[in-house]
């Protein structure tokens, strides 16, 4: 039988796509990767459909390209040697939301629109990274270790559990969900991460960009959502002077988000009416924010918020900064609207915070050292001046992780995607800053495109391994062949 | 059977039982000393100072042999494993089995650790392997031969003149004829350091102490026992428990932890008896002049100014805790009965520090691993004698740990410690003075 | 049975003879088996020992034992008498003089190798305004052992569950004798993060605690995590056998509450979880109060005496009456506000108050959960015990717990009585974890009924769809995924030749 009646067999005539028209929005996404053109698009609806859909690849040795977002910035979506993408967006229930044990496990489908606000109405919330784009896929966030607004909350991944479709196509479950009769049979609720045995399964699978298996559901850590809140945006004119005090403060664990962001990026958040807000605010924001959000506790809400507040300001004082702002000059009452802000997707009805500037936005993202992280602004910065970017267009984002131990590193090159010559300027550029990132220790944790040619390339050991590991499971080497080292 | 009960009755204590495995009667003796190794669950506690009191990576380990070498068989985990496997008959002496346990310095501080959470008799099964290995022919080494070899000639560690035993004593000082309390010197104040004996008289006679020496005091066998060298050892209690109890004497003084503990712990054990049955009272001259000062008896008026630390000998300070002679008796499941503990925590840790702390000008400050933590300065167990530079290298590390304290002067009870840490602060070339407590005394009278 | 050799000349030259040995007493003491839990039988008597310093010199041992086929084992501090292999003619690596320790104090985390251990870190870290985690096995393990293998103890409350999240990158030698460098060790000298890059690696990265057959090679350095900690000192108190940590009051509370329930108990918990109070907590079965006797102050009995004492005539019988009650220890934290003590302690009554549990604070000292000195004081009071786990949530373990007691009776005797109670829980980040732990001792004779009635429980667990820790791959393994076939693709992808660790 043709690969098309196979795949109508499984997932039904609706749910696949063969014209180009069709398939021409799955070929690039809002990175600079090249485009690449799949030869069908399927749209399972639940593990049994894309385990046949496994088969059926393993079979004719067509490729298999996962996609649960309807939005990409990455290019780990595009198929490099064409075959199916998987596009996972009719998965899309919150299967259970576990309010004793704060969990709740959703399948790829689900957004961050769509779960934030349902969890809201439990007073909880999922750890979700910065302002993310409302069609983004909760699950592949988690999948791709999007880095947490709270560092305080990582004390174990926060990825618990998942089922996954195996490259052969064996539907395994992790940890304890591996139970008989897991979830209604079972004294078993998943939140084991650990097994079976001696693998840490969900390890494999994050950061796999769809090489590694199809997950089909997810289990993810959620927390206490508080309802009353304090927020600080306190300006620094150098970066260094702002990380001296996110490491006082997370050494004294106060507050929940806290996150620096420069003026530009902070321009961007808030803008409403553009261009006109962005570049008020651009004159008026300091060179540097720290936001700091204090969470009022489940009980005695407003009494937690006192004594943090208090030790936060004892730090302050201690190094001497002058001011503890809770507004941002120009906008009065943001205050009270950036906790929900960030605990949220960005709003649909607005254009996403990154393209809003020029029309898109290439970044560069690797972890390392608080201390380090002016070096690599510097760094980069006068990079961009090389190759002809001013630096007053960079955004950059620093996210402390796990009370300050490290810190998620970002800068945001916008560019406008229409014009060729600019396209080609950023590509350079990037190229350039994440091979001095490298070079000067910025931790590529979750390489993307290029990077991940110039990582691998170095760490002959773990690619080696990788790659065996990548054989063991994907025989054929049908899920995502070409990205990553595969 | 009938051979096993009469040795039954002889050796009448778990100690004593253990020990006569030597004699290789078989299984029912042999019971005590499997239970005990077979209650050892290889957690390695040994190895480490009691964790409450760990400060620093530097100085969290309390076995010499374990920090020194290299397998797990130079520790007491390791010895206990290998004590089952021989009783068993899976193992014989081995070259490296001597080795570790005759560089083990018996210092007592596995035996305190384990006791934190277990109360496993671990210096007993070390100390039994020691025997069964003696009897089998392997051990002691030829330096502790030649040094049994002299006691048994002259009475002495070091073969010298029997008759010179009391030439040290200084003109000024008469002891008197007849006293309750008789000073017992030791080999090393008598031969070695005749200062630390001359001090202790002029101690004695300043706080108007009367005393007497005995009219022939032997060795105390310290080392005898240590090196599984026991009927000489025995020899030498009998004599010397006979030359107490001829004198009249009821309460024996002694400046030496060695003697201490030979007194009070070894003499009795040997004998099949407890501390209490001995006819005799054990102190050490810190117990002495620190009880006086408590009485308000006495104070020391001279001023030194100097700040030390103190090193606590493992004969005064773990290893001195009384006697119980013990027959190994069990309700279920394993609750012994009437056994009294022996876990490291009543030895003579106090009084020595009172007396410095008494001194004016005197600025104590103690070492991260003190009391019943402290690290063996490396003159136990005979293994200065067979191994000095692995002594020597112990008495290095304690040297170093006094020094990271800032002291100026490291203080100790113990002659034959005071020796090797002096020699250790030599060879590392670090400015420190070593003086056992009694100068230290003397000079602030 | 003795190795070739040229394979022993070939460790030699990588050591240096001083650091390797055949001698059967030196190898008969680093068998491992025995002791602990069940005891257990013993494993083989390794061939030969060794002690390497470096990575190097363990890639370089590896190779050996894969040129000439031996199997291979290693141990860091030998805290627990697990893992080994069975297999004769192994070449035993102590990795005792692997003892590098670095501290990065501003990032907050440290390097280590496999012989530092728990309370050495700990020692080093308070003087320094920090703090690590350490098991409730003992502050005298390996810190790297531990953490790629355990890492549980009540402290998981705010400092993760197990060590996984606490373990950053690393240098493994894998079975075959390659180094695998993990995190951001794979592309710079650095330690400071574990994941990636890419598929996280250290998900392979895992020791089996009972010598399981999944081993994959010897793991020679960790980054790992530290954690703000207070600048009051706690202060070490006492002489042997009774010390303890002085806790600044200050800073923390210790507070005992008694649920008239174990329900009640667990439902406080999530609440607790979800109000974020506390450094620690966990439910203390009768028991512990008993187990406390062992290091009485005289003259009550002390010892085995003290605890049989407690528990057969007092704390036992009272507890049988009222098997429901459950008592749970919580250590309230004050860091970083002098205020944040008040309000947790506000919180924490007003929870025992909800939840109908009579609340009063307790001397403010520890023994157990930040050096873990008083670990292993379990196996006093008969000689073995056994532990049947369930590691997943409080509510799983809360209906675990009636499994395993009526299980428990059926074994009883010779199992030594346990009064009905004998269960504790200790619940992990933030209780979106638990544990259940419930422990049952016997004598030395008697340890083949302790595995008997674990066996019965993991019987009526398989059936039930439960999630214990420490399972018989041969009783669970199809049901859960197939997982041990699973296991050997990753075996033999790391270890071909089926060296390290290997059991049969």
């Amino acid at each position: 039988m043709a690969i098309k009646e196979e795949l109508i067999g499984i997932v039904g005539a609706r749910n696949i796509f063969e014209d180009a028209k069709r398939l021409k929005p799955y070929s690039k996404d809002y990175s600079l990767s090249a485009p690449g053109m799949p030869s069908y698009v399927a749209r399972p609806k639940n593990a049994e459909e894309v385990q046949g859909i496994i088969r059926l690849a393993n079979e004719t040795k067509l490729p298999v390209v996962p996609s649960s977002s309807g939005i990409h910035f990455d290019g780990n979506t595009i198929p490099v040697q064409g075959g199916i993408v998987l596009d996972l967006r009719r998965m899309n229930r919150i299967l259970a939301i576990d309010e004793r044990d704060r969990m709740v496990r959703v399948e790829p489908g689900v957004t961050w629109e769509q779960l934030q606000p349902e969890l809201e109405r439990h007073d909880l919330t999922a750890l979700n990274p910065l302002l993310p784009h409302p069609l983004k896929s909760a699950l592949t966030s988690h999948l791709e270790r999007e880095p947490m607004l709270i560092p305080k909350f990582e004390y174990t991944d926060n990825l618990i559990n998942v089922e996954v479709v195996l490259p052969g196509g064996e539907l395994f479950r992790t940890g304890s969900t591996c139970v008989p009769g897991f979830p209604d049979k079972s004294l078993a609720d998943g939140v084991n991460p650990v097994g079976p045995a001696i693998v840490m399964w969900p390890r494999l699978l994050q950061g796999a960009q769809g090489t590694m298996g199809v997950v089909t559901w997810a289990q993810v850590k959620i927390e206490y959502r508080p309802k009353i809140n304090k927020t600080f945006f306190i300006p620094f004119s150098s970066i260094k002077d702002a990380i001296e005090l996110v490491y006082k403060v997370q050494r004294r664990m106060i507050g929940e988000e806290c996150l620096i962001l420069n003026n530009f990026n902070l321009a961007a958040i808030l803008a409403k009416q553009w261009p006109e807000d962005f570049n008020d605010l651009r004159g008026i924001l300091p060179p540097w924010t720290l936001i700091l959000v204090l969470g009022g506790g489940k009980r005695f809400p407003e009494e937690r918020i006192e004594y943090e507040e208090e030790a936060l300001r004892e730090v302050v004082a201690e190094l001497s900064i002058p001011d503890l702002p809770i507004s941002v000059p120009g906008l009065p009452g943001v205050e009270r609207e950036i906790p929900d802000m960030l605990r949220s997707a960005w709003p649909k009805e607005r254009t996403y915070w990154k393209f809003a500037y020029k029309g898109s936005c290439q970044d560069l993202f690797f972890h390392t050292v608080l201390n380090k992280a002016p070096t690599f602004s510097q760094a980069i910065g006068e990079l961009a001046v090389k190759h002809d970017y001013s630096m007053r267009d960079i955004g950059f984002y620093v996210q402390p992780m796990v009370y300050g131990g490290a810190c998620h590193f970002e800068c945001n090159f916008y560019y406008n995607p229409g014009n060729a010559e600019e396209v080609n300027r950023i590509k350079n550029l990037f190229a350039e800053a994440a091979e001095v990132a490298l070079d000067r220790g910025g931790f590529f944790t979750r390489p993307y495109g290029l990077i991940a040619d110039m990582v691998y390339s170095r760490t002959t050991g773990y690619t080696t391994t990788l790659r065996k590991v990548k054989k063991l499971l994907d025989l054929n080497n049908i899920m995502s062949p070409g990205r990553l080292c595969f | 059977m009938l051979k096993v009960e009469k040795y039954r009755h002889q050796a009448n204590s778990s100690y004593n039982l253990a020990l006569m495995l030597a004699l290789g009667l078989g299984a029912l003796i042999n019971e005590e000393y499997r239970r005990q190794a077979n209650m050892c669950v290889r957690c390695s506690f040994c190895k480490f100072i009691d964790l409450n009191w760990v400060t620093s990576l530097r100085f969290s380990r309390q076995c010499p042999i374990d920090t020194r070498y290299a397998f797990n068989l130079y520790s007491a985990h390791g010895l206990i494993h290998a004590a089952l496997a021989e009783l068993d008959g899976q193992l014989k002496f081995t070259p490296k089995l001597v080795d570790a346990l005759y560089k083990c310095t018996l210092c007592g501080g596995c035996d305190s650790r384990c006791k934190r959470n277990l109360d496993v008799e671990v210096l007993q099964v070390i100390e039994t392997l020691k025997a069964r290995g003696v009897k089998k022919g392997n051990g002691p080494m030829p330096e502790h031969k030649v040094m049994a070899d002299n006691i048994r000639k002259t009475r002495n560690e070091y073969g010298a003149p029997h008759e010179d035993r009391l030439k040290w004593m200084p003109k000024e000082v008469k002891p008197a004829q007849k006293a309750d309390i008789v000073y017992f010197v030791g080999c090393n104040s008598a031969y070695k350091q005749p200062k630390l004996a001359q001090a202790t008289v002029k101690l004695l006679n300043q706080v108007g102490a009367q005393f007497m020496l005995l009219a022939d005091e032997w060795c105390c066998g310290n080392y005898l026992v240590s090196t599984g060298q026991l009927d000489l050892a025995r020899e030498m209690a009998e004599h010397n428990i006979k030359a107490i109890q001829d004198s009249g004497a009821r309460t024996v003084i002694t400046s030496s932890g060695e003697c201490y503990k030979s007194l009070k712990v070894d003499f009795p054990k040997l004998l099949g008896k407890s501390t209490e049955d001995m006819p005799y009272t054990v102190l050490h001259i810190t117990e002495y002049i620190d009880q006086l000062m408590k009485d308000g008896k006495f104070e020391f008026k001279k001023s030194i100014q100097m700040k030390v630390t103190y090193h606590d000998p493992c004969n005064l300070g773990r290893l001195s805790e009384p006697w119980q002679e013990w027959e190994p008796k069990y309700e279920p499941p394993v609750i012994p009965i009437g056994k009294m503990w022996r876990r490291g925590d009543r030895g003579v840790y106090d009084p020595p520090r009172d007396i410095l702390k008494g001194i004016p000008g005197i600025e104590l400050v103690e070492m991260e691993r003190f009391r019943s933590n402290a690290w063996c300065a490396g003159s136990c167990g005979g293994v200065a004698l067979a191994f000095p530079d692995f002594a020597l290298w112990t008495a290095g590390e304690r040297i170093e740990e006094a020094r990271a304290t800032g002291a100026e002067a490291i203080v100790t009870c113990s002659p034959d410690a005071k020796e090797l840490l002096a020699k250790a602060t030599e060879a590392k070339k670090i400015k420190m003075a070593v003086y056992d407590i009694t100068e230290i005394m003397l000079q602030a009278m | 049975m003795s190795i070739p050799k040229e394979a022993y000349q070939a460790l030699q030259s990588i050591v240096g003879p001083e650091w390797v040995s055949d001698d059967p007493a030196v190898c008969e003491a680093d068998r491992k088996g025995g002791g602990f839990a069940t005891g257990g039988p013993p494993l083989a008597r390794p061939a030969c020992c060794i002690q390497p310093e470096t990575t190097e010199e363990v890639q370089a041992i590896v190779k050996v034992c894969n040129r000439y086929m031996l199997p291979f084992a290693a141990t860091s501090t030998y805290g627990l008498p697990q893992p080994g292999s069975n297999r004769e003619n192994v070449i035993f690596m102590d990795l005792k003089r692997m003892r590098k320790l670095e501290i990065d104090e501003e990032n907050m985390y440290a390097v280590v190798g496999p012989g530092v251990c728990f309370a050495a870190l700990q020692g080093e870290l308070f003087k320094r305004g920090l703090v690590t985690f350490v098991p409730l096995c003992g502050g005298n393990v390996s810190v790297l052992a531990n953490s790629i293998n355990a890492g549980e103890g009540a402290t998981g409350w705010r400092w993760g569950f197990k060590g996984y999240r606490r373990v950053l990158a690393a240098e493994w030698v894998t079975g075959d004798g390659e180094i695998l460098r993990l995190g951001s060790r794979s592309t710079s000298k650095d330690f400071f993060w574990g994941e990636g890059p890419g598929p996280d690696l250290r998900g392979l990265m895992v020791a089996p605690l009972m010598s399981s057959p999944a081993s994959k090679g010897v793991v020679t350095k960790i980054g790992v995590r530290l954690f703000p900690f207070i600048n009051e000192k706690l202060v070490p108190s006492g002489d042997a056998p009774i010390t303890t940590l002085l806790l600044p009051e200050n800073r923390f509370k210790w507070y005992i509450l008694n649920f008239p329930s174990r329900k009640a108990a667990i439902d406080a918990i999530y609440e607790m979880g979800k109000c974020e109070i506390g450094l620690l907590l966990m439910t203390v079965p009768p028991w512990f109060f008993s187990m406390a006797r062992v290091r009485a102050a005289p003259p009550a009995p002390t010892g085995a005496a003290g605890f049989w004492d407690n528990w057969n005539n007092k704390t036992g019988p009272a507890a049988a009456k009222n098997q429901e009650e459950t008592v749970l220890r919580i250590l309230l934290y004050g860091i970083g506000s002098d205020k944040r003590l008040d309000y947790e302690e506000k919180v924490l009554l007003d929870i025992a108050s909800e939840f109908g549990a009579p609340a009063r604070p307790t001397r403010p000292q520890d023994e157990t959960h930040f050096m873990s000195s008083d670990a292993i004081v379990s196996n006093i009071a008969g000689g073995r015990f056994i532990s049947v786990i369930i590691l997943e949530s409080l509510d799983h373990s809360l209906k675990a717990a009636d499994i395993v007691n009526v299980n428990a009776k059926k074994h009883i005797p010779p199992i030594l009585e346990d009064y009905g109670t004998t269960n504790w829980f200790v619940p992990y980040d933030l209780a979106h974890m638990g544990k259940l732990e419930s422990l049952r001792f016997s004598s030395i004779e008697n340890q083949a009924e302790l595995v008997a009635f674990n066996q019965d429980c993991h019987e009526d667990f398989l059936e039930v769809g439960a999630y214990p820790a420490m399972v018989d791959a041969n009783l669970y393994g199809r049901a859960w995924g197939n997982y041990p076939e699973k296991n050997k693709w990753f075996k033999q992808l790391l270890d071909p030749n089926d060296l390290a660790f290997p059991v049969e």
